[in-house]
């Protein structure tokens, strides 16, 4: 079945083809809300809003951009909703401009598995880990961010600085990074 | 500006798939239809108000009435929200009497202005020792948040997981558990508490009293010692507890008397973190009676098929049943 079907099946409340749409894209919405949850049972809560309204609101999608970027939305808006007592204090925090010190030409081990990688982000305070993820792996801009966010743009850019030196800075401590000598 | 980080990041996590976990889509189902329905519901009832608002200001004059009209709805509004004044609180001066009974001393502390203390379950059991000193055992992966004017104003947490509870009383300070569908409401008392994305929420008193609720309608509901209460379509449905399987995550012992193997199922999936799938619908008549203390998975579905003489395999997360069934 062609996705734009799925999706219209969906529109009309089809519950079958829910449950494709829901098998379909859960695995990769569940590897991102690993990213942004702290817990197993946390995912699993801000995983059933996001589908929640997901299904709420598949009527308004007028298949403008892609439909996994749409969904993909929902679901780390859902994660700053879940989190928002968390997240958002960092507006109180006196701004100043960190130079980026970390832009050095570095190499990173490759032999690293994903699941780390999540712990890595993972031990990131709650505010950094956001932005990092969202900027890093997500792919936002940091103006998007600062909407989703209700930040910023300019807090958005110190806190990912920060947040990046910081997880520099766990990288070197365990010794997966390095100097890229050529 | 090397981009490294990023790119490696990106590159490896963006897409990550994890196809580990359970099907929430019934749960979400539930919840889009009550949604729906309180929604009709609503617009059946704005539409009689502006109907009646239409009718009335005809009769009295529009303009008088409608400025009335809209005082009253921005009172509604004020009401309704959240007064989100953060005090500024020194969180590095916070002492955290938050203790692990096993030596372990897992807290995070948030480094940041007012933000709420967060303890997750690094294992099964971990205990913690709130400020008024309730004792919470928490199943591994379970979280509990407050903030850190907790057990001054008031006791109030945010939940999400398993976990048994044991509170301090202190008939001034009720103690207040959130969950995404449910609100705990008690004085002093034991309990155990289920609060997990795709199941009802679910509570079994062991003593005392506590309200309980879906955290929607707030309509609360007296669960007394020897009662177990689950949410289902917002409403509260209370039982008699039958077995102490509900504390199986906590004590290690399993006990089944004549059981039914459909009502092991939430069992062995609350204690093995497995799925059992029952390949012939007539196995759920099926009965079972035996004890367990602290057992292997392999150990219990020995036991299980033998007795009933069926056969088993485990696949990933699930377990499937193969067999005959039993008459009724």
């Amino acid at each position: 079945m062609q996705e734009v079907e799925l999706i219209e099946l969906c529109k009309k409340n089809d519950q079958r083809a829910m449950q494709v749409l829901y098998d379909l894209y859960v695995p990769k919405m569940r590897g991102i809300c690993f990213r942004y949850a702290r817990t197993v049972f946390e995912v699993d809560d801000i995983l059933q809003e996001a589908f929640v309204r997901v299904f709420l609101k598949i009527g308004t999608y007028k298949f403008q951009g892609s439909f996994e970027g749409w969904v993909r939305r929902i679901v780390i808006n859902s994660a700053i909703n879940y989190y928002k007592s968390n997240i958002n204090t960092f507006k109180q925090i006196q701004l100043d401009e960190l130079p980026d010190d970390t832009a050095g030409v570095v190499e990173i081990a490759d032999n690293l598995s994903v699941e780390y990688l999540y712990e890595m982000i993972n031990m990131l305070p709650p505010g950094y880990k956001f932005i990092f993820n969202m900027y890093a792996i997500d792919g936002y801009s940091h103006k998007e961010i600062a909407e989703m966010m209700n930040i910023t743009e300019s807090t958005s850019r110190s806190q990912y600085t920060r947040a990046k030196k910081q997880l520099v800075l766990l990288l070197e401590k365990k010794s997966y990074l390095y100097e890229n000598v050529k | 500006m090397s981009n490294n980080i990023e790119e490696y990041f990106k590159s490896r996590c963006s897409n990550h798939e994890m196809h580990e976990g359970r099907n929430l889509l019934p749960c979400i189902c539930e919840r889009l239809d009550k949604i729906r329905s309180r929604n009709k519901i609503r617009n059946v009832i704005s539409g009689i108000a502006a109907s009646i608002l239409l009718i009335t200001s005809v009769y009295f004059g529009y303009n008088s009435f409608q400025t009335e009209f809209t005082i009253k709805n921005t009172l509604a509004q004020d009401d309704n929200q959240q007064v989100n004044t953060p005090k500024v609180t020194n969180a590095v001066t916070l002492t955290n009497e938050i203790e692990a009974s096993n030596t372990i001393k897992q807290v995070e502390v948030g480094s940041i202005i007012n933000e709420s203390v967060t303890v997750l379950g690094k294992y099964r059991g971990q205990v913690i020792i709130l400020p008024d000193q309730s004792r919470i055992s928490l199943e591994k992966g379970s979280s509990i948040s407050y903030h850190p004017q907790f057990g001054i104003d008031n006791r109030k947490i945010t939940f999400s997981g398993i976990a048994y509870f044991e509170i301090t009383p202190d008939k001034n300070k009720p103690f207040i558990i959130e969950t995404n569908n449910s609100i705990t409401k008690v004085v002093g008392t034991a309990f155990n508490l289920v609060a997990i994305a795709g199941m009802p929420d679910q509570i079994s008193v062991t003593s005392g009293i506590v309200e309980f609720g879906d955290s929607q309608s707030k309509i609360k509901t007296r669960i007394v010692k020897g009662q177990k209460a689950e949410i289902i379509a917002s409403e509260v449905k209370v039982e008699r507890i039958r077995n102490n399987n509900f504390m199986s995550w906590k004590t290690g012992s399993l006990v089944f008397e004549e059981t039914p193997l459909k009502e092991i199922i939430p069992v062995v999936k609350q204690y093995f973190e497995k799925d059992l799938i029952l390949q012939n619908p007539a196995l759920q008549n099926c009965t079972f009676s035996g004890q367990f203390e602290k057992p292997e998975l392999k150990d219990f579905l020995d036991v299980l098929s033998l007795s009933l003489n069926i056969e088993y395999k485990i696949k990933g997360k699930k377990v499937i049943l193969t067999g005959a069934g039993c008459g009724k």
